[in-house]
């Protein structure tokens, strides 16, 4: 059976990354314009939100098959923020959920769940540039992977839970207009993976604990070397007298090189509503 | 101004974000590899195909579909054997496949038939009309009409035991009840025993708890003793539920290599090196039409002897495991074909099923 071209095979890794990293040059670039003609603004106080966000999830485990699988995915979470002058906690919260299929149409799901609790500081503040702040992060996340067509019988995961680095970047853009950018990447994290060999004809699919208990067995430690990760979040905040309306963009990756390689890749637009709180 | 800038960005990012997507690109899974056997100290003896006249272009036409990843998605090995000799041997996925075993789903099955023969032969077992109840009376409801249950209907998956395959594994896997044959024999019956052929995994386990019982020893004991140690099968895995009844009818997990030896085995009538291992009266009933099955339209025109699938129209016989695990045995071509396939796939979307298999092998079974 010959193979028919098909353009969602175009796999030139190196032009999608110089073109990736054109498009992030470009949006900086275009950050320091806008910088340029605005202020810094401020949004101290207590927040409490939701959010739903919808975009493009990608995922491939090697330990079944080396395809990529690739769907619409839909999240729902909520948040808790503190930021006063100079500090910021957060606590983010998020239930996601993907419809994938590969390129012969194979369909397998995704389930992701995470906490994100973070904490950062103000750094600098430059009245053209904004401000800057930084701190860490501890995401614990949960990615979890039923291959329906390729192991109807298994679970698979990638659950780690890790220390990062957390950056910010905030510029009032108008009056009522803030532009925000988060990152966030992994320094060291405790990691699970399925086993190499699965002895057991069946897993426990059907009992709801195990989808949260399984993969948060056999944590290990792993560091940049095996498990790569990184968060990065491109808000723009529209103030209102006691709340925040966020529009966005969320791009997260995830890679783990053991037993095999897997790779996640998440990307959505994101609309979160913020209720101030407290002071 | 502003306004432009911000659409700028936002179509950058989107764009930009969206080739990021193919990062997750697809990998070959499948590879050229060997089709050569290597003559190993595992009681083998390796061939050409000219030695033993098998046509060389029929190999290569099997062999590009094999390797295609078009098609037999989740295929990993693939082995013939002629006239007792090994002579094609190839693992499209890794070649370490050849040294390491894998779960042959219902393979088992056909394993659990051989095992039941041998514990005939040995006389635990006077007529496969005996009754269920009469071996493990403790573990049966009051029903009058299942306890009519014999062990030719076990043999043949006309006991009427109402538990369908999937939920079979989750049950006796994850559930895990705390008696699992009484839990087995609980089920409804759709039909009286003996009536219809329903392929069932619960009526092999039963086979399996009945030895048990009757010789003191698990299945397992017996296949290590009388039939993997005598066919030098030494590195395998079968799996037991949590009270230790080895399983069956899938659970066993084995080489390829090692499955070519059971085919052969059977082949030569339970013979292996000049050894009786299964006596050869069993191997012809149990390899024999004994039921009809509900496969009996085109293109699944099979029968079913004991825990092995008949195949008229080669006049062969075969293993069918999930997913695409066979040992398909043709004994006027003194022929045994082995193939391997990840054992868990959805057959109707990436598994091998017993027809596409008799496609991929047919340049074989046709020629001389």
């Amino acid at each position: 059976m010959s193979r028919k071209f098909k353009p969602w095979r175009f796999q030139s890794l190196f032009i999608v990354r110089a073109l990736a990293a054109l498009v992030i040059a470009s949006i900086i670039f275009c950050e320091v314009l806008l910088a340029q003609e605005n202020e810094i603004g401020e949004s101290r106080g207590q927040y409490l939100g939701f959010h739903v966000s919808s975009g493009i999830d990608s995922y491939r485990e090697d330990l079944l098959v080396p395809l990529g699988f690739h769907g619409p995915g839909i999240s729902l979470g909520g948040n808790y923020t503190h930021r006063t002058e100079n500090n910021s906690i957060d606590i983010r919260l998020k239930l996601g959920m993907g419809y994938l299929k590969n390129r012969y149409s194979h369909e397998a799901w995704a389930l992701a769940l995470e906490i994100r609790p973070s904490w950062i500081k103000k750094l600098a503040v430059h009245q053209k540039y904004g401000e800057l702040w930084g701190g860490i992060c501890i995401p614990l996340q949960m990615n979890n992977l039923y291959f329906e067509s390729w192991d109807d019988a298994h679970l698979y995961w990638l659950t780690a839970h890790s220390l990062a680095l957390a950056t910010e970047w905030q510029k009032k853009i108008s009056q009522k207009y803030k532009a925000m950018a988060q990152m966030e990447i992994p320094l060291v994290g405790w990691v699970s993976r399925p086993p190499t060999y699965r002895y057991n004809k069946q897993d426990a699919l059907n009992h709801l604990s195990f989808h949260f208990t399984e993969p948060n067995k056999s944590l290990h430690f792993e560091t940049l070397d095996d498990y790569r990760a990184l968060f990065f979040q491109l808000l723009f905040k529209r103030e209102m007298r006691r709340s925040l309306l966020n529009l966005g963009l969320e791009f997260q990756y995830n890679y783990c090189r053991n037993p095999q390689k897997i790779w996640g890749l998440n990307t959505s637009i994101l609309l979160s509503y913020q209720w101030r709180i407290g002071s | 101004m502003k306004s432009i800038i911000m659409i700028l960005i936002i179509a950058l990012t989107f764009t930009g974000l969206a080739l990021l997507i193919r990062c997750v690109s697809d990998a070959p899974f499948k590879f050229e590899s060997a089709i050569v056997p290597e003559q190993l100290n595992d009681g083998w003896q390796v061939a050409s195909p000219e030695d033993v006249n098998i046509n060389q272009q029929a190999l290569d036409k099997i062999y590009a579909a094999f390797i295609s990843e078009d098609q037999y998605f989740n295929a990993k090995s693939l082995l013939v054997v002629k006239n007792g000799k090994l002579v094609f041997e190839t693992y499209c996925r890794s070649p370490r496949d050849r040294d390491r075993f894998g779960h042959v789903q219902s393979v088992t099955k056909s394993i659990t038939s051989l095992i039941f023969g041998i514990v005939k032969s040995e006389g635990y077992i006077d007529s496969l009309d005996e009754t269920l109840y009469s071996i493990i009376p403790d573990k049966f409801p009051s029903d009058v009409t299942k306890q009519s249950i014999t062990l030719r209907h076990l043999l043949t998956m006309t006991s009427g035991l109402s538990f369908d395959n999937n939920v079979f594994s989750v049950e006796i896997y994850a559930d895990k009840p705390s008696d699992p044959i009484k839990y087995i024999l609980k089920k409804p019956l759709y039909a009286n025993p003996g009536e219809q052929f329903y392929y069932r995994d619960c009526d092999p386990q039963l086979i399996s708890y009945a030895i048990q019982r009757l010789t003191g020893k698990t299945e397992q004991q017996w296949a290590k003793e009388r039939l993997f140690e005598s066919l030098e099968i030494r590195d395998y895995y079968w799996d037991s539920d949590h009270k230790g009844t080895t399983m069956g009818a899938h659970g066993l997990h084995l080489k390829p290599r090692d499955m070519a030896k059971i085919g052969q085995l059977v082949l030569d009538h339970g013979r292996w090196n000049g050894s009786q291992i299964v006596d050869s009266t069993w191997i012809a009933v149990a390899t024999q039409k004994q039921i009809e099955t509900l496969f009996q339209t085109k293109p699944y025109v099979y029968d079913y002897g004991f825990y092995w699938w008949i195949v008229p129209r080669w006049q062969a016989f075969t293993t069918w495991g999930h997913g695409g695990n066979f040992i398909f045995v043709v004994p006027e071509k003194e022929m045994v074909v082995v193939m391997t396939s990840m054992p868990d796939v959805d057959d109707d979307v990436v598994g091998t099923k017993l027809d596409d298999f008799e496609e991929l092998i047919s340049p074989l079974l046709e020629g001389s």
